[in-house]
């Protein structure tokens, strides 16, 4: 019991426990990367566009090309993908 | 042997072994780098011409789009070098428009060219322009007023930092606008490759494909 009167044992604290404070870190992470989506939709088409590129410039006839520009579509995917998960991690143990 | 003047170039098509005319390749380049396609277009690859042409024009225009027109511009001052045009020229003829206004508005007119200000550099503080742009900014800019500029007759000097205004106005859209036409102009510089050596040939197939005859060969040779 303090001088004024409040029971300092009993008292709500605003102290958290190490699993508390991950799971606020995880919903503030989740937070960013749902804000950041509008962003990863915007990077769709310059992957496509390069895809396409990329394919054109190895290839000449049409039908090759469009199959090669899903190859390259899902590598770049892939890669961009990974190195985000990659990312999201780091920064999570940060 | 045929004369140079007559000899033509050509490349092999990676699919089928065909043999592309490139016409005169230095030629068709420039083309290329001049508008995205058109050296293809030349060459008689029009298909592929079309689609160079679609794919990096329209990542060129929705980048400037995103960027409200502001994120190409030619600018070489201390405080803001625009290290991004660089790869935007990649683009070419496209992007004139931007080194035409930045001599402009830099010039002794003090005023862009195009008075809409499109691909104009932003203004910095102490810079001097005309009163006919002063004004015109002040009407249509929500965020320039007649306040921002001292007068300095026969001109007007604007006393704020306009980058700031634009990032302010397209927050994360300004990165995205320049991302986009940096890429489109950067995607172009293989396109002037295409046009000049015709398509290239990834070579881990090139060996696969050599080892596989091998094979074959002694397939028939042990038959």
């Amino acid at each position: 019991m303090s001088n004024d009167g409040v029971d300092v044992e009993s008292a709500p604290t605003m102290v958290f426990s190490g699993r508390r404070t991950m799971d606020l870190n995880s919903s503030i992470m989740f937070a960013l990367f749902l804000e950041n989506i509008p962003m990863l939709f915007f990077s769709l088409p310059l992957i496509v566009a390069a895809s396409v590129v990329f394919a054109a410039t190895h290839h000449e006839s049409p039908p090759v090309i469009w199959r090669a520009t899903i190859e390259w579509v899902m590598w770049l995917v892939g890669i961009l993908g990974a190195v985000l998960v990659v990312v999201f991690i780091l920064s999570r143990l940060a | 042997m045929q004369p140079p003047s007559r000899r033509r170039i050509v490349a092999v098509s990676p699919d089928d072994g065909s043999a592309i005319d490139l016409k005169q390749p230095e030629f068709a380049a420039l083309l290329a780098w001049f508008i995205p396609g058109l050296g293809h277009f030349y060459q008689g690859r029009t298909r592929k011409g079309a689609v160079y042409m679609s794919v990096i024009l329209t990542l060129f225009i929705a980048g400037l789009w995103l960027g409200d027109g502001r994120v190409v511009y030619a600018s070489w001052r201390p405080n803001d070098t625009r290290w991004w045009f660089v790869c935007q020229a990649g683009i070419g003829v496209v992007a004139a428009p931007a080194i035409i206004q930045s001599f402009s508005i830099t010039g002794a007119a003090h005023e862009p060219f195009w008075l809409a200000g499109w691909m104009t550099p932003p203004l910095t503080e102490g810079q001097l322009v005309s009163r006919e742009f002063a004004d015109r900014l002040a009407t249509n800019d929500p965020y320039i007023f007649e306040q921002d500029f001292w007068d300095r007759p026969p001109y007007k000097q604007f006393r704020a930092d306009q980058i700031s205004m634009w990032h302010h106005k397209l927050g994360r859209f300004f990165e995205l606008g320049t991302l986009y036409t940096v890429l489109a102009g950067m995607l172009n510089m293989l396109v002037i490759y295409d046009a000049w050596a015709g398509p290239m040939h990834p070579f881990v197939k090139e060996e696969k494909s050599r080892v596989n005859l091998d094979k074959e060969n002694k397939d028939d040779t042990a038959a």
